[in-house]
């Protein structure tokens, strides 16, 4: 459920937007996915401690081209909804441009960002471009927690990018890597708080994370303990209560990150091929694929 | 083709057309509604501003129906949106 704050400030076209996509993902072809997770670059201002780019050379960005082409190819696939993802997407020279064409095609837009570059005046270039949410990274209510994994000052930043984006029309999500936070129940209950008290709209929870340097991640607790924080569906994440397949195995999500390569998600450990003969291939998730497809969820996830 | 009236779209509903749909927002109260492929054809042409009884003879000859069936069905369409607030009541006129 919305919250009143973040409701009355939503500009009439992402509304449009999002009736548009839910219409859309109530019709939406058996192993079309219903996202696009595009990886506009491997650069970042931030070194998030979980995060599979830390430390890194930073490979070459999308070509603007091959941006375009994907594009089109996801709508005339089909696929209702693309994430801007990376590294972090707003260092992406042409990130309003591809906003831009992705509302054209009639893609709904979704924007995830850690916020450190969200101010006011960018948030409304990106809704006047064409963004219609944005997903800002908030790993911990605790303000020390969250610095602690993505570096001093990142709170209040990410903080004030839900209120920029807020402010500018836009739906905002807080996502949470809770693994990496590793909140327990009370910890989710303070995170799902914090993001209603904010004004957001949703928060999304990821699981797990490779780099986090813990043990196998209780990923079906954390999945229970958000579903009792969060029973009007506030909250949503990869790893659901009463399904085995995450969101990547069962093919509802596609990511194709900077380099071309394609993954079942962003955080997957194997990539399925590349993107340059096409993604209706990838279509389908990993389970119609035979062998073994680690990604870095803990076993007893995937 | 050229608009016989003012549009009789309140500002408080905005759509848009996906596929062979359109999908159409009360911004109100966030409800939605899709039209199908006839709803959609009667939907575009009132939002245009067309008059009920122009839109009955374009969708006689769309789709070879009867032009007295075309009525009804254009009537009956109007009378849904209205009761949903959709339109607004001049739109039957």
């Amino acid at each position: 459920m919305a919250s009143a704050a973040g409701k009355l400030r939503l500009s009439p076209r992402a509304l449009l937007d999002m009736a548009v996509l839910k219409r859309r993902l109530t019709g939406l072809p058996p192993g079309t996915p219903d996202t696009l997770y595009v990886g506009l670059t491997s650069r970042c201002d931030l070194a998030c401690r979980h995060c599979k780019y830390r430390g890194g050379p930073a490979g070459p960005d999308i070509p603007p081209a091959r941006l375009r082409r994907l594009l089109k190819e996801a709508a005339a696939a089909g696929i209702p909804r693309v994430a801007f993802f990376g590294g972090e997407p707003l260092l992406y020279p042409g990130l309003d441009a591809a906003v831009r064409l992705a509302s054209r095609l009639g893609l709904f837009t979704q924007l995830d960002t850690n916020g450190q570059r969200l101010g006011a005046a960018r948030a409304a270039e990106l809704a006047a471009a064409g963004l219609s949410l944005a997903m800002i990274s908030l790993h911990s209510a605790e303000r020390s927690r969250h610095d602690a994994l993505a570096g001093p000052g990142s709170f209040r930043k990410a903080e004030a990018a839900v209120a920029a984006a807020l402010g500018a029309g836009l739906f905002v999500h807080v996502s949470s890597c809770l693994f990496s936070a590793r909140p327990g129940a009370a910890g989710v209950r303070r995170l799902l708080a914090l993001a209603r008290r904010l004004g957001a709209h949703g928060a999304r929870t990821v699981m797990y994370s490779p780099r986090s340097g813990g043990k196998a991640a209780p990923s079906r607790r954390l999945a229970a303990a958000l579903a009792a924080a969060a029973p009007d569906g506030f909250s949503r994440g990869c790893v659901r209560p009463g399904r085995r397949d995450c969101a990547a195995a069962a093919g509802e999500i596609l990511f194709v990150d900077a380099d071309l390569s394609v993954r079942s998600c962003p955080y997957s450990g194997r990539a399925l091929g590349r993107a340059d003969r096409g993604l209706r291939r990838f279509f389908g998730g990993e389970r119609t694929r035979p062998g073994i497809f680690p990604c870095h969820a803990p076993a007893r996830v995937c | 083709m050229a608009a016989d009236k003012k549009s009789p779209v309140p500002k408080t509903i905005a759509w848009r057309r996906t596929g062979d749909e359109a999908v159409i927002l009360d911004l109100r109260t966030s409800e939605y509604y899709s039209a199908n492929g006839t709803g959609t054809f009667v939907w575009e042409l009132l939002a245009a501003g067309r008059r009920p009884a122009k839109i009955a003879e374009a969708l006689a000859a769309e789709y070879g129906i009867p032009p007295a069936q075309a009525a009804a069905d254009v009537a009956a369409f109007i009378e849904d949106l209205s009761r949903l607030k959709i339109l607004s009541p001049e739109a039957a006129e």
